[in-house]
């Protein structure tokens, strides 16, 4: 249409566009509500390259993406899981479990890898066949959207929270006469909260009806949250079937990285026993361990000519002192003279009247004190509030806004001891 | 030709089952006669196995497996190639041995499988329709449903949908009365229906409105209140289940016209509102209104509301105690006692016929843990559902050590499906229900019982500081930074290097996802509050390491 127009024999150019505008946009989203379209993203023009030396190939696989064929050192809860969900495959009846750890210890993918092997033992025709729904609570704008993402995944067709709720409702409490049983992973069970939690209860609720045969594994970070955080009846169909994942130990650590590491000469092996202990001591966090094995990875790429190739000693311990810093002494350190002394002088008074916060005019008379006595020129009030001012910007200091000027009350965002230490050594 | 087709493939793979089952350890060395005379002897077996339990329940699939075994008697040579290097499913195999073996000892546990009679199906075409019309619509579900007793336990306690009622008699005959009362009279009640979670409610109601005499004389409103998006939109679903038609779709209008429809000439309605909590909004207007509607003149309507708390009716809605005929009666279910719920477990498993599986004592104790805490049937079954899968773990462990593969094929394939596995089915002891029951009722023990060290030693010391502080410092008032602060001086002392700030407080929030300590006041990290969540004594026995803990805990030094 574009082509034919000309603007010599069109009087009324709206009348062209018009139509552009306001038709052709409108069946485009109506058949993507209907799933006949699948979202798609460019390409990228060249293909990626393949690892080359042997570092590279070591980051590859340390990434925290790239999911190895099988978890090491998560055999029990494997097995605890797989074992509940194939009997309730087998039974073809509904439940819940509730699965609990700290970030990073594997949860999201064990259940990942049990779904695998289920599939597979599908595809053997060991079990019958069943359908996989993955919700995230981050995913979710709101938890009512729960719904909606779930009937997407079952009918591919897009509603209202309102409408998907009444035809999931309509259909688990139905009986089907060949339903496969549907296993619904819920992440970050915690983010579904609501005040009247009726999105938690629908979800749990589903499953103890006869004819649903929904199996429900949520997820979260909280041991108790069922207790803490959900309603007793919530509580009473979650069930007490429950998995908790520990925090890793430093030998578990290492056993993971050199899973990863199979077959390459990367690493030192004492390198990553120290990642390791390190890592366990503090939180016993997988992906902590592998990040800082990677930027490891990445130092020993970096100085290539005084190493042989492998990541040392030395590499692991310069990335854990990026990964685990104090920033703030350094901070301190970089400060300029008159906002040391400032911080010297909160340090004072704090120290003077043994409460935590101060107000800024006493904080004066402490500056002024220092000042005399290390014969600097004594700033005046407006130069010190906006000494004060940066040092609250950057949270050494918390402030109160500026506009109560010298009656302001200040807090000190690091301890006394750190101070002495900048300033001292 | 191509349906012809289809059905080839599937009975090669009935074959193979069958292959593998005749001989589960050597497939290899299967031999043609051998391997039909077994295939005879076992169709004998087969068949004085149908003609043994022909009274009992498995009849439903007899005659098709009779009809299958006699029409395909020959002809079993012709897939023999194909067999011989199939390798079997594991747990095909499995099944099959378990299933001959149970019958030879006659201790009939399970009923007779349709795995172990449908293996012997023939490639054979088959002479008529009715028999490949049979034979497509066995419900591929059957195939598997006969792994053991153990299933059939966890069947049976299922918590869904019980068919009968044990310890809530009083309960239907009060319902029962109260319905059929108003239904004879044609008059409008209310009935406020409470009870902790897990004690039958619901399902009482249920059962109530089954019966004939109420689903044909009421007509039946059945609306769970947490399906709802706001306590307003109740009317628009009730004026939907109605089927009325509004014109603007405005909560008021709904309103108006649920309200116009009740004092017009109508059937009775029975109203059941589920959860009826959740109408609670500003001032209870909706829920005023709707106890309301059984008072209006000529409305027959019968409004039962189910809730947990006690008290509902009297805590948020007083003004329906002032006048006579908008009160409300009550119902009130008292938690499950013990003998109750060993009245249930009993029963369910007696109508499976696995009573033998629970021993009487493990039943009581489970019953005596939950009666004592909540009473609550729910987690009674639960607790017993989860006996059972220790239990049959327990079994595979025995027959199959599990050991830690990396390899990801070998842990595709379940232990439970080990073609060696004893197909004897003990009952499950004392010790699985207690293992159970304390991983259920304590948080602490659930991490002293945890064999491996699997608290980190910074979370550790965070814990004892705390302690330390707590039992020593004047100051109970205590922030992350002052905690900090301790911290840093502990660790010096014991030569820990020390996270710092940042660091700390995400330590804090991980030690707190155990439940053991609250941080408070998220607003400034460093002025954030921290309380301990559990008994100190509890903390201790947590943690495990005495020395650590008591060395802290002697120097208060650290303190200032």
């Amino acid at each position: 249409q574009v082509t034919n127009w000309t603007p010599v024999t069109s009087k009324t150019p709206k009348l062209e566009v018009t139509p552009q505008a306001s038709t052709t946009p409108v069946p485009k989203k109506g058949s993507a509500q209907r799933a006949l379209l699948t979202p798609s993203i460019p390409t990228r023009a060249s293909p990626i390259s393949t690892p080359g030396s042997v570092l590279e190939e070591a980051r590859a696989r340390l990434h925290v993406a790239a999911v190895p064929k099988s978890l090491p050192c998560r055999e029990k809860e494997f097995n605890n899981i797989y074992h509940f969900v194939e009997g309730k495959i087998l039974d073809g009846t509904g439940g819940c479990m509730y699965i609990s750890g700290v970030p990073g210890t594997g949860k999201t993918a064990t259940v990942q890898e049990v779904v695998r092997s289920l599939q597979e033992a599908v595809s053997q025709r060991n079990i019958p066949d069943f359908q996989f729904v993955e919700l995230n609570g981050m995913w979710l704008t709101e938890p009512r959207q729960a719904y909606v993402q779930l009937l997407n995944a079952l009918t591919g067709q897009t509603v209202t929270a309102e409408q998907a709720q009444q035809l999931l409702e309509r259909r688990f409490s139905r009986t089907a006469h060949r339903r496969i049983t549907t296993l619904l992973l819920v992440d970050e069970l915690d983010l579904l909260w609501t005040r009247r939690q009726d999105v938690v209860y629908n979800l749990l609720d589903w499953p103890t009806k006869t004819s649903s045969c929904l199996v429900v594994l949520t997820i979260a970070n909280t041991m108790d949250l069922p207790e803490r955080l959900l309603m007793g009846r919530v509580t009473s169909r979650l069930g007490l079937t429950r998995v908790t994942f520990h925090p890793y130990t430093h030998k578990q650590l290492q056993e993971i990285v050199i899973a990863r590491l199979k077959g390459l000469q990367a690493f030192d092996s004492d390198a990553i026993q120290l990642v390791a202990r390190k890592v366990a001591a503090v939180s016993g966090d997988a992906r902590r361990a592998l990040d800082i094995c990677r930027r490891a990875t990445e130092l020993a790429e970096g100085d290539t000519e005084d190493s042989d190739g492998t990541v040392t000693m030395q590499h692991v311990d310069q990335a854990l002192g990026e990964m685990i810093a104090s920033a703030k002494v350094q901070a301190i350190r970089y400060c300029s003279k008159m906002e040391q002394l400032f911080l010297q002088a909160v340090a004072a008074e704090i120290q003077r009247t043994g409460v935590e916060e101060t107000i800024f005019e006493n904080v004066y008379i402490q500056l002024k004190t220092l000042c005399v006595f290390d014969g600097h020129t004594v700033p005046s009030v407006t130069d010190s509030l906006g000494l004060c001012a940066r040092l609250g910007s950057c949270r050494l200091l918390l402030t109160e806004h500026s506009r109560a000027d010298v009656y302001q009350r200040i807090l000190l965002n690091v301890s006394c001891d750190d101070i002495y230490y900048a300033l001292k050594v | 030709m191509t349906t012809v087709q289809t059905r080839l493939q599937f009975n090669v793979m009935k074959k193979r089952l069958h292959g593998s089952k005749l001989n589960p350890g050597k497939e290899n060395a299967i031999c043609g006669n051998k391997r039909s005379s077994a295939l005879n002897a076992c169709v004998e077996h087969g068949r004085k196995f149908c003609e043994n339990k022909h009274q009992s329940k498995c009849k439903n699939y007899l005659p098709k497996q009779i009809l299958l075994l006699d029409d395909g008697s020959d002809g079993d040579s012709e897939i023999e190639g194909e067999m011989e290097n199939a390798s079997s499913p594991p747990k095909c195999s499995k099944t099959v041995t378990e299933d001959c073996n149970a019958v030879e000892r006659t201790g009939i546990t399970s009923p007779p499988t349709p795995s172990c009679l449908i293996t012997q199906l023939r490639l054979s075409v088959p002479c008529n329709s009715a028999v490949t019309h049979n034979r497509k619509h066995l419900p591929p579900k059957q195939l598997f449903m006969s792994e053991s007793a153990y299933q059939e336990v966890r069947q049976a306690l299922q918590g869904c949908a019980p068919t009968s009622l044990p310890g809530r008699e009083v309960h239907l005959d009060k319902l029962h009365s109260f319905l059929q009362d108003h239904l004879t009279a044609g008059s409008s009640g209310t009935l406020y229906v409470s009870g902790p979670p897990g004690t039958g409610k619901t399902a009482c109601l249920s059962k109530i409105m089954e019966l004939p005499e109420f689903k044909n004389g009421y007509k039946i409103i059945n609306i769970n209140c947490t399906s709802i998006k706001s306590s307003g939109s109740i009317y628009a679903r009730i004026a939907q289940e109605l089927a009325l038609k509004v014109s603007k779709q405005t909560e008021k209008n709904y309103l108006a016209s649920v309200e116009r429809y009740l004092t017009s000439n109508h059937k009775m309605i029975l109203l059941v509102l589920d959860e009826i909590d959740q109408l609670d909004s500003r001032k209870q207007s909706v829920l005023y209104t709707v106890f309301e509607w059984p008072s209006t003149h000529n409305s027959k309507l019968v409004l039962i509301g189910i809730a947990n708390a006690l008290d509902l009716t009297d805590r948020i809605l007083p003004r329906l105690q002032a006048r006579l005929d908008l009160r409300p009666e009550l119902l009130h279910f008292a938690p499950y006692t013990k003998l109750e719920i060993v009245g249930i477990l009993s029963e369910r498993l007696m109508q499976s016929g696995v009573s033998a599986m629970f021993p009487p004592a493990a039943l009581e104790l489970l019953a005596g843990k939950v009666a004592s805490t909540c009473g609550d049937v729910r987690r009674a079954l639960d607790i017993g559902r989860r006996v059972v899968e220790l239990a049959e773990a327990q079994k595979c462990k025995q027959t199959m050590p599990l050991q830690a593969t990396v390899d990801h094929a070998a842990n595709t394939s379940s232990p439970r499906k080990s073609p060696m596995k004893n197909p004897d089915v003990g009952s499950v002891a004392l010790k699985e229900v207690m293992a159970v029951l304390n991983g259920v009722y304590g948080a602490s023990q659930s991490l002293v019982t945890d064999g491996d060290e699997s608290f980190p030693l910074q979370q550790k010391v965070l814990i004892s500081t705390l302690l330390l502080m707590l039992k020593k410092s004047q100051n109970k008032d205590i922030t992350v930074g002052k905690l900090h602060e301790v911290y840093c001086r502990v660790c010096k002392k014991k030569n820990i290097l020390a996270v710092d700030q940042a660091e700390f407080l995400s330590l804090c929030q991980l030690v707190e996802t155990r439940g053991i300590l609250k941080v408070q006041g998220r607003k400034e990290a460093r002025l954030s509050r921290v309380c301990l969540q559990w008994d100190e004594e509890e903390v201790c026995a947590a943690l495990k390491d005495k020395q650590l803990l008591a060395s802290i805990l002697n120097d208060a030094s650290c303190l200032s």
